[in-house]
């Protein structure tokens, strides 16, 4: 069952009057007993009166919150990657665990630790993408940039240790390269992302949740409602945080 | 000037000043290496020797403590070679391509307390004291891969594609550098590193990269002290966060 607990709502008062806004409305309003009209209707009716039209619902701005976590959701945040690594390593490299993989090999390969012969392309490319997006999900989780760092270092040895040993031996460099690079480049993303999913424009917000598919799901926390509120005499914005 | 004299200026440079910076936490560093490769042509002649220059990417991730730090580093450059000559399972190996060495260095580094630069330096690069600055040394253990990754191999007369020769060495490191303290890392604290590593081979592969899905290990053997390599390297980065 999901929880939603409201963390935080604040509600800023800047707007103290709203006299010479638009002289028209007030005008009308003048017309009627102010009594009879509360505050909403009120601040419909001036919008409409100004054509400005009601949004249909309102709008999420994506940011990162950082908080601590226990070791249990530490460890239920690693066993979720680590079955993730499992179900994905055979599907996006079909041909290399059919081929070289078998429990011979993973028996062979327990514990082995050497320089892997890659083309710079898997090294520098593929294991530094993959790194980034450990960060990314590790970010949504809550995880301050170092802690993301250090819990997608983790991920990946075990990934290193007790997966891919079904084909190959441990690799050193993909060891340091998939977390640090991987961590350098989901900086990049991050910002990026943000940047593009707060842009207001269509296109932006799908490149922005393409480069960081982790904001899409459910487990990202770092969405924040903002609710503007306009009334007649004050404005203010309510935001709400999921966890 | 002589080393007492050396001496006394980096302990009074070590002492005069309270360190304000961040301390009980990880950082990630990002940077680019500027080095100078020199290594022998594997002829068993000490003496000849061949210098490539060479550019590329430096980062560490590191736990500091309040004056210490210790953490992982990577250096990875790409230079070019030229008129390569060597021997190779007793064949001639001759060609062009490039080089590329890849270490990973576990360190440990230690800190001077903060200082300012002189006044006269100060007027030569404006803002240099805006923040302090901390001295520092680090040394550590290193593995390297070289990869001669030539673009054909002339091997005794058969010329060969897509073929690479990969070295695995082990050395060490040494450098030291200066950073910039800020109060929080978040605030991107800059750093300059001179790093010298040496390193002998203790492997070498023959690698068939025709197929750069799925490399190919032609052979593997021994190779004790075949290649040695200097690598002086220039750093200058950032503390990412």
């Amino acid at each position: 069952m999901k929880h939603i607990f409201l963390i935080s709502f604040i509600f800023i008062n800047f707007l103290s009057y709203s006299h010479n806004v638009n002289a028209n409305p007030i005008e009308d309003l003048k017309s009627k007993p102010s009594r009879e009209m509360s505050l909403k209707e009120i601040k419909e009716l001036e919008q409409e009166q100004r054509g400005i039209k009601k949004p249909k619902k309102s709008k999420y701005y994506y940011t990162y919150i950082d908080r601590d976590h226990t070791l249990e959701e530490d460890i239920n945040n690693l066993v979720a990657i680590y079955g993730v690594t499992w179900a994905v390593y055979p599907l996006t490299q079909p041909g290399t665990f059919l081929e070289k993989g078998s429990f011979k090999n993973y028996k062979k390969n327990f514990g082995r630790l050497v320089f892997d012969k890659d083309e710079p392309f898997w090294n520098w490319f593929v294991h530094p993408i993959s790194g980034s997006q450990l960060y990314l999900f590790y970010r949504a989780r809550g995880y301050t940039k170092s802690n993301a760092t250090f819990m997608s270092f983790i991920s990946s040895s075990l990934f290193e240790f007790t997966v891919e040993i079904y084909t190959e031996p441990a690799s050193i460099q993909d060891l340091y390269q998939t977390p640090i690079l991987g961590s350098a480049l989901g900086l990049g993303l991050e910002k990026l992302s943000l940047y593009l999913l707060n842009s207001g424009n269509l296109i932006g917000k799908t490149i922005g949740h393409i480069i960081n598919p982790s904001s899409l799901f459910w487990f990202y926390e770092g969405k924040i409602r903002v609710i503007p509120e306009i009334s007649y005499n004050r404005a203010g914005l309510r935001l709400f945080y999921e966890f | 000037m002589s080393f007492n004299i050396y001496l006394k200026i980096f302990l009074i440079i070590s002492l005069s000043f309270k360190i304000i910076a961040y301390q009980n936490d990880f950082a990630m560093k990002a940077g680019f290496a500027l080095a100078i490769n020199s290594f022998n042509t594997l002829q068993d002649e000490g003496d000849i020797k061949d210098e490539t220059n060479s550019y590329g990417a430096y980062t560490t991730f590191a736990y500091r403590f309040k004056r210490a730090e210790i953490g992982l580093d990577s250096r990875i450059t790409l230079g070019k070679a030229t008129d390569l000559d060597f021997e190779f399972e007793g064949s001639t190996v001759t060609g062009s391509g490039n080089i590329r060495l890849v270490d990973i260095t576990p360190y440990f580094r230690y800190s001077t307390k903060d200082f300012k630069f002189p006044k006269f330096v100060e007027r030569l690069i404006s803002d240099i004291n805006r923040n302090s600055w901390v001295a520092y040394a680090k040394l550590g253990p290193s593995w390297v891969i070289q990869t001669l990754d030539l673009n054909s191999l002339n091997l005794t007369g058969t010329l060969k594609q897509d073929y690479k020769i990969t070295y695995e060495s082990f050395g060490a490191n040494i450098g030291i550098g200066i950073e910039e303290v800020t109060l929080f890392k978040e605030t991107n604290p800059v750093f300059i590193e001179v790093n010298a590593s040496a390193f002998e081979s203790y492997k070498v592969s023959l690698v068939d990269k025709s197929n750069s899905r799925e490399i190919n290990i032609l052979s593997e053997r021994d190779a004790d002290q075949e290649i040695k390599t200097f690598q002086l390297a220039f750093i200058i980065g950032v503390t990412l966060f």
